[in-house]
């Protein structure tokens, strides 16, 4: 609407019966009942200058910001009740006064570089700075100031809205500390578990020495078997300790693989005859079928998570047989574990791949909770991809999916 | 021909220079890279020892200070290195002392003796002692 328009509008004089609305008696005789939102003012006898200055002090009156305005040599014109609730000053204490009054002595040169820009006719925005409060207090605030002109354009002062930002200060620097102290957790866990599998192996490391050379030279066989089952033991605490280990690389990124070219249908093969023997034991069998499928991958890490699907199958398959499959689909080396136990709810396929998550109660099956984890990290680390199916009929299907690469200018890297 | 083993803990090694000396190989240990030093050039000869199995984490000198000893002196410098270590990342450590042979502790016995046989051929079963 332009000025012209407003103007005509105005002077339509008031003819309607109905009175304007009443002045509520809190507001005293001179006071607009119009709110300062009001969508079309009424000639109620003030000229536009006297209706828009008592706007703007009404915005002003109530503003939770405090609201200052002061002349070209920083001496302070007007004070608002939010600069009286931020500063501790009085309106009356501070008119008259000089604006340096509210600045810490480090801060003296600010006053000079934003009286010069307002001089120059330019706007500060959001201006992070340091004022001092009445009680000495040093108050972070955001400054926002603007030239204030006369009718001719001539800036003549300025005005100056300060924001007390001491809670967002607070929110941040509060968590910058959260952040710092989980990133030093996270820190100090990393070399507690490096430092801790460097101790625990080296009581291994004697351990395993010395039970080969008493296996080689303990005579009665019932000492012999008793020798064999405490290597067995220690090959149980040394498999514990390289997965905390692993985790621990892992957990810090330090985790990189070896890869060569390999055949992954061997590498299976072997993870499966490796552990037959438990599998016999838990009264399973475990046959494999497979095509040779050849890739550039880890052998020890690709070891690594088929002998965690298996030894999962034999844990929770056992008394059934355990099928595996290798073989080559699309461009990705596939193997399937698959196993006639109880199989794994739908809800828990993503969670079991979790750090310390496990499928059942920890009171009725042991384990660390992270073979799973550690075979999606190594899966990923190859850029393939490993999860859990129902099996047909009944049982679960585990998988891992390794890319086949490149090969000759075909294709880009897979998967 | 004989093996270098530099290990500073005790009962390790001890019961590793049983099972070498079990295996047939002549095996003399020293506890951290200084001592093993001395043994290098005590009444040393071109030729007089075929490996050294090198610990990293040691006092006194530690792996990485003995290699770059050993080195330094051309009468001991090519004498191959088998790093053994409890730490994690054994093959970037081996790398780092220019070796590619590395064993991670708890040692397999077998493996690691498969390894030093590369470079210590053992003497014909009838010079072989128990």
């Amino acid at each position: 609407m332009s000025k012209a328009s407003e103007k005509e509008d105005r002077s339509v004089p008031v003819s309607s019966p109905s009175p304007l609305p009443a002045v509520p008696e809190s507001l005293g005789p001179d006071a607009s009942p119009w709110p300062a939102s009001a969508a079309k003012p009424i000639d109620i006898g003030r000229s536009d200058e006297e209706i828009n200055a008592r706007r703007y002090e009404a915005i002003v009156e109530s503003s939770d910001d405090a609201i200052i305005s002061k002349a070209l040599d920083g001496t302070i014109l007007s004070w608002n009740p939010a600069a009286e609730r931020l500063f501790g000053y009085t309106a009356d204490e501070m008119i008259g006064k000089p604006i340096s009054v509210l600045m810490p002595e480090e801060r003296y040169d600010d006053m000079e570089s934003i009286l010069g820009r307002i001089r120059r006719g330019e706007r500060v925005d959001h201006y992070e700075t340091v004022r001092v409060s009445k009680g000495g207090r040093k108050i972070p605030v955001s400054l926002s100031v603007s030239p204030v002109r006369d009718a001719s354009g001539r800036i003549i002062g300025a005005a100056k809205i300060a924001r007390d930002i001491s809670g967002r200060r607070r929110a941040e620097a509060e968590r910058e500390r959260l952040l710092r102290d989980a990133q030093q957790g996270v820190q100090i866990r990393d070399i507690f578990l490096s430092v801790a599998g460097h101790e625990l192996r080296t009581p291994l490391n004697a351990l395993r020495l010395l039970l080969y050379n008493l296996a080689r030279s303990a005579e009665p066989p019932a000492q012999r078997a008793m020798v064999e089952r405490a290597e067995a033991q220690v090959e149980r605490l040394t498999e514990l300790t390289s997965r905390l280990l692993d985790v621990a690389r892992m957990a810090a990124g330090g985790y990189t693989l070896e890869p060569k070219t390999m055949d992954l249908s061997r590498a299976v093969e072997d993870a499966a005859a490796r552990i037959q023997e438990q599998a016999v034991r838990a009264n399973s069998r475990i046959t494999v079928s497979s095509e040779p499928v050849v890739g550039f991958w880890d052998p020890s890490a690709v070891d690594q998570v088929a002998t965690n699907l298996l030894s999962n199958a034999i844990k929770f398959g056992g008394g059934k047989p355990i099928a595996v499959a290798v073989r080559k689909t699309g461009d990705v080396g596939r193997v399937e574990v698959r196993d006639e136990g109880p199989g794994v709810p739908e809800p828990d396929r993503r969670r079991i791949f979790e750090r310390f998550e496990r499928g059942v109660s920890e009171h009725s099956y042991g384990g660390l909770g992270l073979g799973l984890w550690i075979s999606r990290q190594i899966v990923a680390a190859h850029g393939g991809r490993i999860g859990v199916e129902e099996a047909p009929g009944a049982g679960a299907l585990f998988y891992f999916e390794l890319p086949l690469g490149e090969r000759g200018d075909d294709a880009g890297p897979a998967g | 021909m004989r093996v270098l083993l530099v290990d500073d803990d005790s009962s390790s090694t001890e019961a590793l220079c049983e099972l070498l000396k079990l295996a047939g190989h002549d095996v003399v240990c020293a506890d951290n890279g200084r001592t093993a030093l001395d043994k290098l050039h005590e009444g040393h000869r071109e030729g007089d020892y075929c490996v050294i199995l090198l610990d990293l984490m040691m006092p006194v000198m530690n792996g990485y200070e003995f290699r770059e000893e050993q080195l330094k002196d051309p009468s001991i410098a090519s004498i191959p290195i088998i790093v053994i270590t409890a730490g994690g990342r054994a093959r970037e450590k081996a790398a780092q002392l220019g070796s590619d042979r590395y064993f991670q502790k708890p040692l397999v016995p077998g493996e690691l003796l498969r390894a030093i046989r590369e470079y210590c051929p053992l003497p014909p079963p009838e010079g072989r002692r128990a």
